[in-house]
């Protein structure tokens, strides 16, 4: 053994160089795509959030807007006295349909929709991230 | 980090009916929970006689109105609405009464008498057309006189 080659310096010098690796352009390319789609994911679902905390948002101003009227107080008039629900019903939907704060419904509605919509994407476009990290994994 | 992220997706992608029911479960509980707490924190005031005048008349645009009833008129009665504005109530042969969910006459309306009044806002602003008038309680504060309270006569 030379001063200048120690043992590890033959072992190295003995083993086989690795052999490039056929697939690495391909996984390369594979593996970027996985990052970029759960960035992308990543976004959306911070956008899903959003929506998900603006559905108990809307829903206190139409819990405020509806306490505020006197639609609490003719319901329970309407489940208490049947015969008056019966006799006067056509002004009792008629001030109920007044009482609700139809503004506020809608947009909830369209939040909800937007919600439903977003998250059924985000779930289904799981299905490429996780196909990609198999397919990388190998 | 990246990989993490990638796993992450990974196993919501591998669980996505857990996370689907998870969020539609968390979306029905936030939008109740939030219809509650708006409905508990919006305490409407409930309609009762105060001593100063009465300054507004209400415009009715409801078919049913509560209220408390501060005077009487020939034709009608005269009550004071939860936004504390004045309605004028105008009653005919074809009003009905209740009183505690049963038919009832005219005399179950006395003043401090919490009603809700159903029928038809009037032409004329501040004033409406009763079709029925159901008795819901009697407040406990003292009724001042109608006069007392600036009422137009």
């Amino acid at each position: 053994m030379d001063d200048e080659h120690d043992d590890l310096d033959l072992l190295f010098a003995r083993a086989a160089p690795p052999a490039p690796a056929t697939d690495f352009g391909p996984q390369a390319r594979v593996r970027l795509r996985a990052i970029r789609g759960a960035r992308r994911l990543t976004l959306l679902a911070l956008v899903d959030l959003i929506a998900l905390a603006l559905l108990p948002l809307l829903a206190f101003l139409i819990g405020a807007e509806v306490a505020a009227s006197d639609a609490w107080s003719l319901l329970r008039l309407a489940f208490e006295d049947r015969a008056l629900a019966i006799g006067a019903r056509d002004e009792i939907v008629r001030a109920l349909v007044l009482a609700v704060p139809w503004r506020f419904v809608l947009l909830a509605s369209l939040n909800a929709l937007f919600l439903l919509a977003l998250t059924s994407y985000l779930l289904r476009a799981t299905d490429a991230v996780d196909a990609m990290r198999m397919r990388t994994a190998r | 980090m990246t990989d993490r992220l990638i796993r992450g997706w990974g196993w919501v992608g591998v669980h996505r009916f857990l996370v689907g029911w998870a969020v539609a479960m968390l979306g029905l509980v936030a939008f109740s929970g939030g219809i509650a707490f708006g409905a508990a924190r919006e305490t409407a005031p409930s309609p009762a006689l105060r001593p100063g005048p009465v300054e507004t008349v209400a415009r009715v645009q409801s078919t049913a109105v509560e209220a408390v009833v501060i005077g009487r008129r020939p034709n009608g009665w005269v009550v004071r609405t939860r936004t504390d504005e004045l309605l004028i109530v105008r009653t005919s042969d074809a009003t009905t009464y209740r009183l505690k969910n049963k038919p009832a006459d005219a005399n179950a309306v006395r003043r401090g008498a919490k009603v809700l009044i159903l029928g038809r806002p009037a032409p004329r602003e501040g004033v409406m057309i009763a079709r029925v008038i159901a008795v819901r309680g009697q407040i406990r504060n003292p009724v001042a006189p109608p006069e007392a309270i600036g009422l137009p006569r």
